[in-house]
């Protein structure tokens, strides 16, 4: 079932209420996003303002999901609530999780009452089988619920209805029907809870009411398959939806609204633009808006207004400076205490209170592909649009802090001039800035730059130590060639990739200390820096060598060699790569005139495991032309339904681990038959 | 020099102090000390033997000298050999208290040793087996004694931190697989790389055994 928006404080009371008070009954499972660490973030506040403990296990993908289903919650008597923070949304969870609790003691149910699972996650579409199935829990705990964003309760009528009518027997004969053909599991899963094969009921005697019947049931399963077939695409961040339940219980606070500035302001970094839709009609928003998107960070302002005093003026002193600093980018607080968030006017550049102009606005996707950084043309026209804003180029290397009063003065209005002759419209734009006292300040985007950066790159100094504990394992894996007779390969390689998800899970936690822990945010700024430095690079190195390739359904980018190779065999910075390469190949695509463009597919090489990681990305998220609906529906990623039935039709070894449908992998050698056949597939285009 | 390998002993102890474990013992060094202020005293001897008891300072203030000397430098030794001793029973003492499981690291240690040669067991339990078998008697017999000592009082945690804790619950992040413990209300299974939110009291041991880390 779903728990509506209206009623997420009262689900808070409910868990609350059935909870072990001083034991960790409540499972926390986290995925490895920036959105869902500020979720978890925001959601332990909660708990630990009620005193109720609670346990938080970050999980990579699938099969760590179903390690810690056989560790942790299978016959686990104390557990009672399992959350989802930003997973799980695409599978049935409850084929997934052991959730009926210790087994056979059916018996004992009403006694001790079952696994409570709560779904929390951006990722659409949802499991019919979570928001639909099992109306029975309503009383008790135990039960899957999906936390809606308004999603579900808005434009999931007909698909509900559906749903219900086809895999619950309430309605006899429509029972029979096999569920769609796209569940959404991977295939290592443990099979799908699939409703049994159509019991063969003696036929009602009229032969027109079974027509009938058979009519309707193919009008609900096309109802069903359609919603799946759209794609895969992001609804509301989720640290936004918990942000609203603290509100909701009237707990709201600036750190907590901080953390779910973060949380959405990372979507839109990593391309997750919230593409469900229209505005929310209605609801508890109250914020009327163009998008969705621009809906939510109205309400977001709102709340930095409410919760933020606005600027005392402090008599005499401060009436020049803050006159000031409403032209230029705040850099430093008011006060040693302050610790306000405030809005501020952010450049589409990343990082720029803490690097040089000229740097951040090389590296910056937005600007770097308007003006096609890549090429020596590029360039020039980056240092033109400089001279013609007045601004020195020794003057912009230097770091931002210590540029000329005069020029971050006047840099707003300057670029906001001449930002449109070189298509550049809508650089600035309002965002959001917070103080740590003297001890720094940051931009949200920059926090959600340098939380990105630090779960896919790790920590500098624990990422060396982690290079020196590999090192005997790199060179072990280095003779082994010489030796062929590995031992087990396929041990090595699940060791590997032990090793690989335990580093990961490191940057979680350095990620999730860096969250609330000003100094080592700012320790990590350079970790930013050398992804979007990275992502620049390797951008560059394969336009320029144009290793861009077009096929027929979908254009590739293969990453095996260079410097960087290592930095991408992260899913999500690989997303990154794409993302930038997807705006620049939408850039040139779009001088040229084109209309229909191709979606990207991006590799990149894990030499250790010998593996490619693969990407998918739809381009042509940010066109503005046509239908609006039309628009919507090309922002749907049709990559996660190709890859699984390229990997049911090829016997490619593919495995697809991540929460990210639109991410795979892909056995070294067998890369080109999953690309054949990947490209016959339709769906695609 | 006379006085060389005590002044490194001291600057051993020294060391000691500051440290968070207790390094290994410097048998080697101890037993070279020892054997200086032996050969000193046979130096005394040998210069004493002449006079058959009847030495006057007076008379002879050159051999005075340098029996004084002598016999600084022994003392100075012993001082230095008491002093280190001392600096590292202090720490025993204090990891007792601590509850830092000392002497079954050492006793772990000792069975390696005697299994497998003292060779091996050096090379693999160096960091191990700090103590020197007279340091572990000692303190297996401290830790008796503590025991006895905090038997007489079985509702009070003699060894228990004696800051008063500022919150109930606590956040802990689990550095090692401990499996599940048992705690005053059900089991919690710890597993390696989650982050807990629990009672202070209920996780207390595990974090000074090292399992846990306390965040904030």
């Amino acid at each position: 079932m779903y728990i509506p928006r209206p009623l997420l404080s009262s689900a808070y009371a409910h868990l609350k209420a059935h909870a072990h008070s001083t034991n960790p009954s409540i499972l926390l499972l986290c995925a490895l996003d920036t959105d869902s660490l500020c979720a978890a973030r925001i959601l332990t506040h909660l708990l630990k303002q009620d005193y109720v403990p609670h346990k938080i296990h970050p999980v990579a993908g699938y099969r760590e999901l179903e390690n810690i289903n056989k560790t942790l919650i299978k016959g686990n008597e104390e557990l009672r609530f399992v959350i989802c923070l930003g997973l799980g949304g695409l599978v049935d969870i409850a084929a997934f999780l052991d959730l009926g609790g210790g087994g056979a003691e059916e018996e004992e149910e009403g006694r001790r009452g079952r696994v409570e699972c709560w779904l929390v996650d951006v990722r659409r579409p949802w499991n019919l089988y979570n928001v639909f199935g099992d109306e029975g829990g309503k009383a008790g705990v135990g039960g899957v619920k999906c936390f809606d964003d308004g999603d579900i309760e808005e434009e999931l009528e007909g698909e509900g209805v559906a749903h219900t009518l086809l895999s619950y027997p309430s309605s006899k004969a429509l029972a029979s029907s096999p569920p769609p053909a796209h569940s959404h599991s991977p295939p290592s899963s443990p099979s799908q809870k699939l409703p049994l094969p159509p019991p063969e009921r003696p036929p009602p005697s009229a032969k027109l009411l079974r027509r009938k019947l058979r009519r309707l049931r193919a009008k609900h399963e096309s109802t069903v398959t359609s919603y799946y077939m759209q794609g895969t695409w992001y609804g509301e961040p989720i640290s936004g939806l918990l942000y609203s339940l603290a509100s909701d219980l009237g707990r709201e606070d600036n750190d907590l609204l901080w953390l779910a500035i973060v949380g959405i302001s990372s979507g839109e970094i990593i391309g997750r633009g919230i593409a469900s839709g229209p505005p929310r009609k209605a609801g508890g928003l109250g914020w009327v808006g163009t998008t969705r998107e621009d809906q939510i960070r109205g309400v977001l302002r709102d709340e930095v207004r409410r919760l933020n005093s606005p600027e005392a003026p402090h008599p005499g002193s401060s009436s020049n400076a803050s006159s000031s600093s409403s032209n230029s980018l705040q850099t430093t607080a008011r006060s040693p205490s302050d610790t306000a968030i405030r809005l501020s006017p952010e450049y589409r550049f990343m990082l720029i209170r803490h690097w040089s102009l000229y740097d951040s606005m090389l590296h910056s996707s937005f600007l770097g592909t308007k003006l096609h950084i890549w090429s020596e043309s590029g360039r020039k026209r980056l240092h033109k649009l400089l001279a013609k804003m007045g601004f020195s180029l020794s003057q912009c290397k230097q770091s931002y802090t210590h540029m000329d009063m005069d020029l971050k003065r006047s840099l707003r209005e300057r670029l906001e001039k001449y930002a449109p002759l070189y298509g550049l419209e809508g650089v600035v734009r309002e965002g959001f800035v917070r103080c740590w006292g003297f001890r720094g300040c940051l931009s949200a985007a920059d926090v959600a730059y340098v939380i990105g950066g630090l779960l896919e790159m790790g920590r500098k100094g624990s990422n060396s130590t982690s290079d020196s504990t590999t090192t005997p394992i790199a060179s072990s894996a280095g003779k082994a060639p010489e030796a062929p007779v590995d031992p087990d390969p396929a041990d090595e390689t699940r060791k590997e990739e032990a090793r690989e998800s335990e580093n990961w899970i490191a940057n979680f936690w350095s990620a999730y200390d860096a969250l609330e822990d000003i100094e080592a945010l700012k320790s990590a700024l350079p970790t930013a820096m050398d992804l979007t430095r990275a992502i620049l690079r390797t951008g560059t190195a394969l336009i320029e060598k144009r290793q861009i390739r077009r096929l027929r359904a979908f254009r590739l980018a293969v990453v095996k060699e260079g410097p960087d190779v290592s930095t991408f065999t992260h899913p999500s910075a690989l997303s990154k790569l794409a993302l930038w390469l997807g705006e620049a190949i939408l850039e040139q695509e779009k001088e040229h005139r084109k209309k229909r463009h191709l979606p990207l597919v991006v590799a990149s090489l894990n030499e250790r495991r010998g593996v490619y990681v693969v990407v998918g990305t739809a381009l042509g998220t940010r066109v503005d032309d046509e239908d609006a609906e039309l628009e919507r529906r090309s922002g749907r990623n049709k990559f996660g339904m190709a890859f699984q039935e390229v990997a049911h039709s090829t016997n490619a070894r593919i495995r697809i681990d991540s929460f990210e449908a639109t991410v795979v992998e892909v056995r070294k050698e067998d890369l080109a038959g999953f690309l054949e056949g990947l490209s016959l597939k339709s769906v695609v285009g | 020099m006379y006085g060389d390998l005590g002044l490194k002993l001291v600057q051993h102890a020294k060391r000691t102090q500051s440290l968070p474990k207790l390094p290994p013992y410097q048998s080697d060094i101890v037993r070279s000390v020892t054997r200086e202020v032996r050969d000193l005293d046979r130096d005394v001897t040998e210069i004493l033997e002449p006079f058959n008891g009847h030495f006057d300072p007076a008379e002879e203030p050159a051999t005075a000298c340098s029996l004084l000397v002598r016999h600084l430098c022994m003392r100075r030794n012993k001082r230095c050999l008491l002093a280190y001793h001392r600096a590292r029973a202090e720490m025993i003492e204090g990891m007792c208290w601590s509850g830092s499981d000392l002497p079954e690291q050492a006793q772990a240690s000792q069975n390696n040793m005697a299994e497998e040669g003292a060779g091996i067991a050096l090379a693999e339990g160096s960091g191990v087996s700090s103590l020197s078998p007279e340091e572990e008697e000692y303190a297996r017999q401290y830790e008796d004694l503590l025991a006895a000592y905090k038997g007489q009082w079985t509702d009070i945690d003699l060894t228990g931190s004696l800051e008063p804790p500022r919150d109930l619950f606590i956040d802990v992040r689990v550095l090692k697989d401990a499996g599940e413990i048992q705690t005053e209300y059900g089991a919690i299974t710890l597993t390696k790389n989650s982050q807990f939110f629990v009672r202070q009291g209920d996780v207390e041991r595990l974090i000074a055994q090292g399992f846990l880390q306390k965040l904030n």
